[in-house]
């Protein structure tokens, strides 16, 4: 029996190079599309149009229950982003940088799942 | 702007779809979709329930098909609206299924070119083609193949030009996979390139997300692979029926990455072109509700058939009226039953049968069904001409016209019945008439009417096996992974509740309690599966599994069929059926006719054919049986009717106690109230009260009197029912059916208001029309069909008949045909209990098929049943051919030199004694034969010589090697025997099973059947035996109560289980084999006796009384 998997569990998904979890706040635009984010309490804004895609789970190892009217039990909502800090000191160089952020459908909360 | 769903599986894609059609329709109509379609995989199995939930909700409807194309893949092909569309839609699904058998259904891209293509004189298409992630070119485009997608786009467009759309789909998939938004904008690409136009589809499976974890599992049982190895999950659970919204953002998404300059609005329009052109008139397109019958040339009739058919009827009452005067002149003793003149003069019952036929002939020239009445009549004719023994069945019964066509033996006014219980001006269905044939000749017959009718006309009925609750243990429990022999366990203790109840279940039943406690205790360990197991079997509940061929259902139609429903090939018999089950019928118009194989019709045919083998006597059941025989009642009486028709159940045993039916009208009365309403209802007490003088017979109203004198002024019969309210409302029999049904519907209400009216405009008191409306309201909607009893009550009377005087020949036709509701073994344990000698098999005797053979017991001749060899498990159809060839055997050598059979059948036989008869001291040599057979490995010393020449005489050499045989083994003991008989045939020939476990018997006390009816009311008892029913009829409190039989070889022991008795028992109530149990004794009637049990244990188990005792003694 392998381990239980959660997605809000701080634990690194099996497949990935730099895989952990933290959590993110992401704030979205009227057409629903992620547009600003606060990261490691930093705001960042997306610099890019966001490419979105569902990412399928194994949820009879990771799940105890399946009856239906679990939201999110087969596959959850990912956006990548690339975001770059909003405010930049005049010593620092700002970083565009890549990130997989994942919602979870039933408490609507967002984390990192990867960092590029 | 609106949005349709071009590509769009239901549940009946099965192991596919998750949702019924209904609910896919309703959610479109709640979006405002102005059409959706249906495009199952394979077939149009849902197509008639999408279209009716399409017409009730005001949707277009479109219908298509999700086909696999010869080596490229799948493609999903529409129906277009143009003439011809629909039909090119059946005939393309039927030539996919026109496949060897064994193979899936699949078509070629030439297929799809002609049947696409406009018909003579059209410029439309029949059918569009979308070319989408499923097929060659969506799979190259998933793997960044640039160049092969095109090129195979281009060789698709080349072969189907305008009739070829690509099919743009995204699930949303993570980026670089199938079904990501990158492959929709490749396929977007190559479509552009290639100049095909494309639509956008969402490969529609789910209504919501919600159903995806149930996809998930019926994609793991599809590839039969648990959930963790199935490499055919969907990506992601986003093939769900999107709103129009949600689509219109996904094309915007699609094309905002796409280079190309297809834009979201021009891919949204070019779904919805096409989705007009594909937009069907169920009326026009499909003959929607219009009755298709065959031509009346096909039937032979040149002229009126109102004309024909009323000819038919009035020669077919003549020659009937003609019979009847000789028989009544006679005393006949044939089929009559009691009241059959009722006092009434020849000449009333010629003027009263006159008047009946110009009714009924009246309201089938109304309704045009005079062509329906002249088919199924030739195929009556058709399966008399063959020799099949045959008997129509149902409400049909109650026609005069069924009766003078010759389809149905029973005179509808000699027992009472309804014409508009059939048919009438008011009932919009169409009319339904049933034949019980052979069971071992219902194939044949169904070849005859495909022979006589064209095979164009003729096609057989579908049916759709659904989950039910072991079914959905049994896969979820595959997908789940979980070991085969805990599935096993798991199944076996599940007992008939629904699967979607399964949570509620483990909470409520005592048979699941144990199951539960290890739910709990692996929850707590952190094992999860059971209770997965249990959300997931809910889920799979009542989804379509496998599709298969409806028992009796034939559709006959006219030259047109086979343009208006795909035909697939029958698993049971290779002919063609329809992809459209019961429900589809009407909707469709298709008429269908029941050619209901019974095996009791087979049995009955197979006994007389034995008779007449052996003794040479010919029986016309019909007209040369006496149907008030002393000696059958006698029999039936005594409650030992295992092997009759409908009356051998438990239950119905039961019954036949407490009532004793003394004539055929009484089995009428008795098959009518063993029926769920009825006993369900508590009409079955103040019936039994009545006829016993218990209670006084009274009726509300002098004018019920003529009504319900035949069953002591209790409502039983439907016919009673609308004679009540037609005699008390003066609303014709017609509306007074009409007014039967609201109420079985639960629709009383307007029915109350309306009788109370009218009877009072009639001068009926208000106490008796409180009176009647109580009665019709308790047992109006329950009571059973007259007509259907009367049909049935004559083979129930063959049957007892044969048994009371030819008990071999009959037992003989049930082994053959094993037509009830027990295992054989239990008809072979009657067998015994009758004094029937049961002939072992014998490898120079027994055939394929039991025969009675002439023998004697102590000096007396009598006629005993010799066992046949198909009983043997592993025994294949071919050494079954060469032993009947060869037979007889003068030794095993000469047995195993020219049967050439394997060694495993060899074997065995020698086990179950069938070469006995070639061992010179017979069954006392067997064990020494088995010895030498199993320490020789069946080497038999030499090889077999080569093959003798045809025609040339084998010596009569002894048998060197039976000759060889070192002898002293000694004799088996019976129980021995028994064992190995049961291992392999399932039968216990020589002796009862439960003689093994006589020593467990003895040490708890263990009371026997036969003794049950000496022991007084009330007296506590341990009875033991092998289960050989359980049953959970309906029951008036709706508890459920368990009905249990035991055979212990001296007849059956009934027990009941009410709540806490299965508390007590758990698990083994419903999984163990063998059962002893602890009860009180309750009498019911003069003949009726049951256990009322406490608890009962499985009889192999540990705890059982007696087995310590047993154990002890033993040691």
């Amino acid at each position: 029996m392998s381990t239980v998997i959660r997605p809000e569990a701080d634990r690194a998904p099996r497949r990935g190079a730099v895989t952990f979890t933290e959590s993110i706040e992401v704030e979205c635009d009227e057409q629903s599309l992620p547009h600003r984010v606060i990261w490691q309490e930093r705001r960042h804004l997306v610099v890019e149009t966001p490419i979105r895609w569902f990412q399928r789970r194994s949820w009879w190892l990771e799940e105890p229950r399946a009856e239906r009217g679990r939201p999110g039990l087969v596959a959850h909502e990912m956006w990548r982003l690339q975001v770059e800090p909003e405010a930049v000191s005049r010593t620092e160089v700002a970083e565009v940088r890549t990130i997989d952020v994942s919602r979870h459908l039933a408490s609507g909360r967002w984390r990192v799942v990867r960092v590029h | 702007m609106t949005f349709t769903h071009l590509n769009v599986a239901s549940s009946f894609s099965s192991h596919y779809g998750t949702n019924r059609p209904q609910e896919l329709v309703a959610a479109a109509a709640a979006d405002g979709m102005r059409a959706l379609a249906i495009t199952d995989r394979d077939g149009l199995y849902g197509a008639v329930k999408h279209i009716g939930a399409c017409v009730d909700l005001g949707v277009a409807p479109i219908l298509g098909v999700s086909l696999a194309v010869e080596e490229r893949g799948r493609a999903v092909v529409l129906a277009s609206g143009a003439s011809g569309g629909y039909a090119a839609l059946c005939q393309l699904i039927s030539r996919a299924h026109e496949r060897p058998q064994g193979e899936s259904a699949r078509v070629s891209l030439q297929d799809l070119a002609e049947f696409a293509a406009p018909a003579a004189g059209e410029v439309r298409r029949r059918l569009f083609v979308l070319a989408g992630p499923e097929c060659e070119i969506g799979e190259a485009a998933a793997s960044r193949d640039y160049r092969s997608t095109r090129a195979l786009l281009r060789q698709w467009r080349e072969v189907l030009g305008e009739a070829l759309r690509v099919e743009v789909v995204s699930h949303l998939a993570p980026p670089g996979e199938a079904l990501s938004t990158a492959h929709a904008v490749r396929m977007l690409s190559a479509a552009q390139v290639s100049r095909v136009t494309p639509v956008l589809t969402n490969a529609v499976r789910l209504l919501s997300t919600d159903e995806a974890a149930t996809a998930d599992v019926l994609d793991a049982v599809r590839v039969l692979s648990d959930l963790h190895h199935t490499a055919a999950l969907q990506p992601t659970d986003q093939g769900w029926l999107k709103p129009a919204a949600q689509m219109e953002a996904l094309a915007a998404e699609i094309c905002a990455a796409s280079t190309t300059s297809t834009s979201a609005e021009e891919l949204l329009e070019n779904t919805e072109r096409l989705a007009r052109q594909c937009e069907l008139d169920p009326v026009t397109d499909m003959g929607w509700g219009q009755p298709k019958v065959p031509e009346a040339t096909v039937i032979g009739i040149e002229g009126d058939p109102d004309e024909e058919l009323r000819a038919r009827c009035e020669a077919g009452l003549a020659e009937m009226l003609a019979a009847e005067e000789q028989a009544s002149a006679g005393q006949g003793s044939g089929l009559e039953p009691e009241g059959a003149a009722q006092g009434n003069t020849a000449q009333e019952n010629v003027g009263t049968a006159r008047a009946r036929l110009e009714h009924e002939l009246s309201i089938i020239a109304d309704l045009g069904f005079a062509p329906y009445f002249l088919t199924v009549a030739e195929v009556a004719r058709l399966i008399r001409e063959m020799g099949v023994r045959a008997a129509a069945r149902g409400s049909a019964v109650s026609s005069l016209v069924v009766h003078a066509l010759g389809i149905s033996p029973i005179d509808p006014l000699q027992h009472g019945l309804i014409f508009e219980r059939f048919l009438s001006r008011r009932r919009s269905t169409l009319p339904d008439i049933d034949i019980d044939v052979e069971s071992a000749e219902r194939h044949r017959i169904y070849r005859a009417v495909f022979k006589r009718f064209g095979s164009q006309r003729v096609t057989l009925m579908s049916m759709q096996n659904a989950y039910r609750i072991r079914g959905a243990v049994r896969d979820a429990g595959l997908a789940l992974g979980l070991p085969e022999e805990e599935i096993d366990q798991l199944a076996e203790i599940m007992w008939r509740f629904p699967a979607r109840e399964f949570r509620r279940a483990l909470e409520e039943k005592p048979e699941l309690r144990s199951l539960a406690e290890r739910i709990e205790t692996e929850r707590t360990s952190g094992r999860q599966q059971l209770d997965l197991l249990v959300d997931l079997s809910e889920r799979l509940d009542r989804l379509p599994r496998h599709i298969s061929t409806h028992p009796c259902g034939v559709i006959l139609g006219n030259n047109n069929l086979l343009k208006l429903t795909p035909v697939e090939r029958s698993g049971v018999n290779g002919l063609p059926m329809s992809q459209f089950d019961k429900d589809d019928m009407d909707p469709m118009g298709f008429i269908k006719l029941d050619v209901l194989g019974v095996r009791m019709q087979s049995a009955i045919a197979y006994a007389l054919t034995e008779l007449q083998r052996t003794t040479g006597e010919v029986i016309d059941m019909v007209k040369g049986v006496d149907y008030a025989d002393p000696a059958t009642f006698a029999m039936i009486q005594s409650t030992h009717t295992l092997g009759c028709f409908q009356i051998e159940s438990p239950g119905q045993r039961e019954l036949i106690g407490k009532l004793v039916p003394e004539t055929l009208n009484d089995l009428v009365v008795d098959i009518s109230l063993f029926r769920p309403g009825p006993m369900g209802s508590g009409m079955v007490k103040p019936y039994l009260e009545r006829r016993h003088g218990y209670e006084e017979v009274g009726y509300p109203h002098p004018d019920l009197e003529p009504i319900l004198d035949e069953t002591y002024g209790v409502v039983v019969f439907h016919e009673q029912v609308l004679r009540i309210f037609d005699t008390m409302t003066e609303c014709g029999l017609d509306v007074a059916d009409e007014l039967r049904r609201a109420m079985s519907k639960d629709k009383a209400g307007p029915v109350e208001i309306f009788f109370r009216e009218e009877a009072a405009k009639r001068n009926y008191s208000a106490a008796v029309i409180d009176r009647v409306w109580e009665i019709l309201l308790s047992f109006g909607s329950f009571g059973f069909c007259k007509a259907h009893g009367a049909a049935f009550a004559v083979p129930t009377y063959q049957s007892a008949w044969l048994k009371t005087h030819h008990p071999a020949h009959f037992l003989c036709g049930l082994f053959e045909h094993d037509p009830g509701m027990y295992p054989l073994r239990l008809l072979v344990s009657e067998a015994r209990r009758l004094g029937i000698p049961l002939l072992p098999m014998d490898v120079n005797r027994s055939t394929s098929s039991y025969h009675v053979e002439a023998t004697s017991v102590a000096g007396l001749p009598v006629w005993g049943i010799r066992m046949s060899l198909i009983g043997l498990k592993g025994i294949s159809k071919a050494e079954l051919r060469r032993i009947e060839a060869e037979q007889p055997f003068s030794s095993l050598a000469d047995l195993r030199d020219r049967s050439r059979l394997k060694r495993s059948t060899l074997r065995d036989l020698v086990k179950v004694g069938a070469l006995d008869c070639l061992l010179p001291e017979g069954r006392k040599g067997r064990k020494d034969l088995i010895q030498w057979v199993e320490s020789t490995n069946l080497e038999f010393g030499k090889k077999p010589p080569a093959r003798q020449v045809q025609g040339q005489l084998s010596l009569p050499i002894e048998d060197v090697e039976v000759a060889n045989m070192p002898t002293g083994a000694g004799e088996l003991q019976a129980r021995e025997i028994v064992t190995t008989e049961l291992d392999l045939t399932s039968l216990d020939t020589s002796g009862h099973v439960m003689e093994i476990h006589r020593p467990v018997l003895e040490a708890a006390g263990a009371t026997f059947a036969e003794q049950l009816l000496s022991l007084r009311n009330g007296a506590t008892v341990r009875v033991a035996g092998i289960r050989v029913a359980t049953q959970t009829p309906p029951m008036a409190s709706g508890k459920r109560v368990v009905f249990i039989t035991l055979d212990d070889g001296t007849g059956c022991v009934d027990l009941s289980f009410f709540e806490e008795a299965q508390y007590n028992t758990g698990e083994c109530l419903f999984a163990a084999k063998m059962l002893m149990a602890e009860g009180t004794i309750r009498r019911t009637g003069p003949r009726a006796v049951t256990v009322q049990a406490t608890r009962a244990w499985d009889l192999r188990g540990e705890t059982v009384p007696g087995q310590l005792r047993a154990a002890a003694g033993s040691a």
